[in-house]
């Protein structure tokens, strides 16, 4: 292993209170031990991080901020990260703090942890901490933004998040994750959901870093009585993007939607595992994929939907479709169902294929330009996953962001 | 302004057009009509530009033009248009999308500028309320969860827009109830005038009583068997496509 993660873990521990030492160690020798994951794991197949082991990454400086008001979103508030850092001055929130030092609000860690959880819980110094009381809700979304700028010399940046939603409370956050220049930069961030009973949380997530950015992210949620999450990612940046969702429905009649769309290009190498947990009764899930994979991209989509002997009534749905637009492009889809009672409604489709040459046809036979005609389906495939976001000024940043990547002459679509 | 010349085509090794002949004068109407299987939709989708069909033998001229070289946008640019027998469903992607976007490339095909966006949008409403569909139609998802009628309505809708000068029409009388005959009826007359010419492609004559053609031409086994005037059609009626094994 290379010393840049100790080196990085003493300055980290200079920076926190002593309570926060003890479990720091313990993660750090956690995951020295573990060491990154490699492709003899088998959720690791086809995603092999072994190569960061060797790879010097010095904790990044707060770095120099761009100016970000044309990514600001009307009608939010909004917090913003620099190179894993709270950045004060350029975020715009309610009093009532809710950024801060990792170490002050981390929740009981129930979760299992892998050993990137291990080194973001080391070596995290900053990141969202939003509780809010039962029946409350945030009047406005609240916008997120992560900003990563890395210098001339490889650099990490760890942030770790937890929204707490008490019983009937309801909020929206936008998470946004960008790259303000070219370098080498590893980014780990640890977000932890947990919505009680009756509370509504919606997620959204845009990721566009830029081509030298490792962004390894893991979500943990917990969902309960009654309560339902919404979670809608949209990854088209970064060099390599792993995301490791595990949703538990923890108790019955829970409601999670999870949907996503990933349109790697280059050689960017997008990896979403998700695990979806139904331990009670009446649970519902929804899961819905989207891959646009072109040039030489690769993508790996593996959806685990666990039912559990006790979680009768469960109604579950998955459905992943890809769509490759080079002969280099690759997708590894696999949805994984384990079923331990007979008394649920699960479906699934995983699909991999072309544009439909049919319907291109038609719109050209209108008279619209083949490059146009592809461009318009390619944004009605994807469309399907982001038409179900909810707050207008994210949908449509998020639908431009996509166009903006889409072969072809960017020009508005509808 | 139509000639076909000779036309023989196939899809892989089936041989499905053996020799076609036909000419379109401008201010015309023709049907084509013919069973099954007998390369109706083949010849449409010819005349529109679908790939898939190698043309053997013949040529094809559109005002004194090689149609066949031409990519399908450029013979929408032309003024070729092909009203569907089964057009697309496109969610997400609205028919005011469509439509805007289909007449700003044929002008900038033509070498026009492009269309204001007000204008465009009224003008687009009167041929809306033309085809007897929700204005609201205009901003859901191409065709998205509608039925065999509004699809068919829908292509009349885009054909009154685009106002082309050849009307290829493929079977789009088919699956219509009789209010939903009348509308489409009606669009194609309306469209109907000495510089356009209507190629009527259908298996029934129902169409032919509401748009009167000029001239009928029965297709079998990928030739035209017969032609002749309108009273052509009602004898089909009358006697079915069966004696055409004997022809």
């Amino acid at each position: 292993m290379s010393p840049s993660y100790t080196a990085a873990f003493e300055t980290v521990l200079r920076e926190s209170p002593a309570v926060a030492r003890e479990s720091r160690t313990e993660n750090l020798n956690a995951f020295l031990k573990a060491g990154f994951p490699n492709k003899r794991q088998e959720d690791w197949r086809y995603t092999d991080l072994s190569p960061l082991a060797e790879q010097n990454f010095a904790l990044a400086a707060p770095g120099e901020i761009p100016d970000l008001s044309s990514r600001f979103l009307p009608g939010t508030d909004r917090l913003v990260f620099v190179n894993g850092r709270f950045d004060a001055t350029a975020s715009d929130y309610p009093p009532g703090a809710i950024a801060r030092r990792a170490e002050f609000a981390t929740p009981v860690d129930v979760f299992e942890k892998d050993s990137i959880s291990h080194l973001n819980a080391a070596l995290a110094l900053d990141g969202l901490a939003l509780r809010l009381a039962p029946q409350t809700r945030l009047d406005r979304p609240l916008h997120v933004l992560s900003v990563t700028s890395p210098g001339a010399a490889p650099a990490m940046s760890h942030l770790t998040h937890s929204i707490n939603l008490e019983p009937g409370a309801e909020a929206t956050v936008i998470f946004e994750d960008l790259t303000h220049g070219d370098g080498t930069h590893l980014l780990t961030q640890r977000v932890w959901l947990r919505a009680m009973d009756h509370a509504r949380l919606n997620v959204i997530r845009l990721q566009e870093h830029g081509s030298g950015v490792q962004a390894l992210t893991r979500w943990d949620a917990s969902v309960e009585r009654n309560a339902t999450l919404d979670w809608i990612n949209l990854d088209l940046g970064g060099h390599l993007v792993r995301n490791d969702l595990v949703m538990t429905l923890a108790a019955p009649e829970a409601r999670v939607n999870l949907s996503g769309v990933y349109a790697p290009g280059g050689t960017t190498h997008v990896d979403n595992h998700t695990r979806i947990e139904h331990f009670w009764p009446g649970g519902v899930s929804r899961e819905t994929y989207r891959g646009i994979v072109k040039d030489r991209a690769r993508a790996v989509f593996n959806g685990r939907i666990v039912v559990h002997p006790q979680a009768f009534k469960t109604d579950s749905a998955q459905h992943v479709a890809n769509l490759l637009l080079s002969p280099e492009a690759e997708v590894n889809a696999k949805p994984e169902l384990q079923i331990d009672n007979d008394d649920v409604r699960c479906t699934h489709g995983a699909t991999c294929g072309q544009l439909d040459e049919y319907a291109i046809y038609y719109l050209r036979s209108r008279g619209i330009p083949l490059d146009t005609a592809r461009r318009a389906l390619l944004y009605s495939f994807a469309r399907e996953v982001l038409a179900n976001i909810a707050f207008e000024p994210a949908r449509q940043r998020m639908e431009q962001a996509l166009l903006a990547r889409l072969p072809g002459t960017p020009e508005v679509l509808p | 302004m139509l000639e076909i010349e000779n036309l023989h085509a196939r899809v892989g090794d089936t041989k499905i057009l053996n020799g076609i002949t036909l000419s379109v004068k401008a201010g015309e109407v023709h049907a084509v009509m013919g069973p099954n299987g007998s390369g109706k939709s083949t010849l449409a989708h010819l005349l529109a530009g679908r790939a898939g069909y190698a043309v053997t033998e013949g040529r094809i001229l559109y005002d004194g033009k090689d149609l066949l070289s031409l990519t399908p946008e450029a013979r929408a640019g032309e003024g070729v248009f092909l009203g569907f027998q089964y057009p697309v469903e496109i969610p997400g992607v609205s028919t005011l999308y469509l439509l805007k976007t289909a007449v700003n490339a044929q002008r900038k095909y033509r070498g026009q500028s492009e269309i204001d966006a007000l204008d465009f949008l009224a003008w687009i409403r009167d041929r809306v309320k033309k085809v007897r569909m929700d204005i609201e139609m205009l901003h859901r998802g191409v065709n998205e969860g509608f039925s065999g009628g509004e699809k068919k309505r829908n292509e009349i809708l885009q054909m009154l827009v685009l106002e082309p000068r050849l009307m290829i029409l493929d079977e789009t009388d088919s699956g219509l109830d009789i209010d939903a005959l009348r509308i489409v009826a009606d669009g194609i007359n309306a469209l109907r005038s000495p510089e356009r010419a209507i190629l009527l492609v259908t298996h029934y004559q129902r169409l032919l009583e509401y748009v009167q053609p000029d001239r009928v031409h029965v297709l079998a086994r990928g030739r035209i068997v017969r032609s002749g005037g309108p009273e052509l059609a009602h004898e089909l009626e009358a006697k079915g496509y069966g004696w055409l094994d004997a022809a």
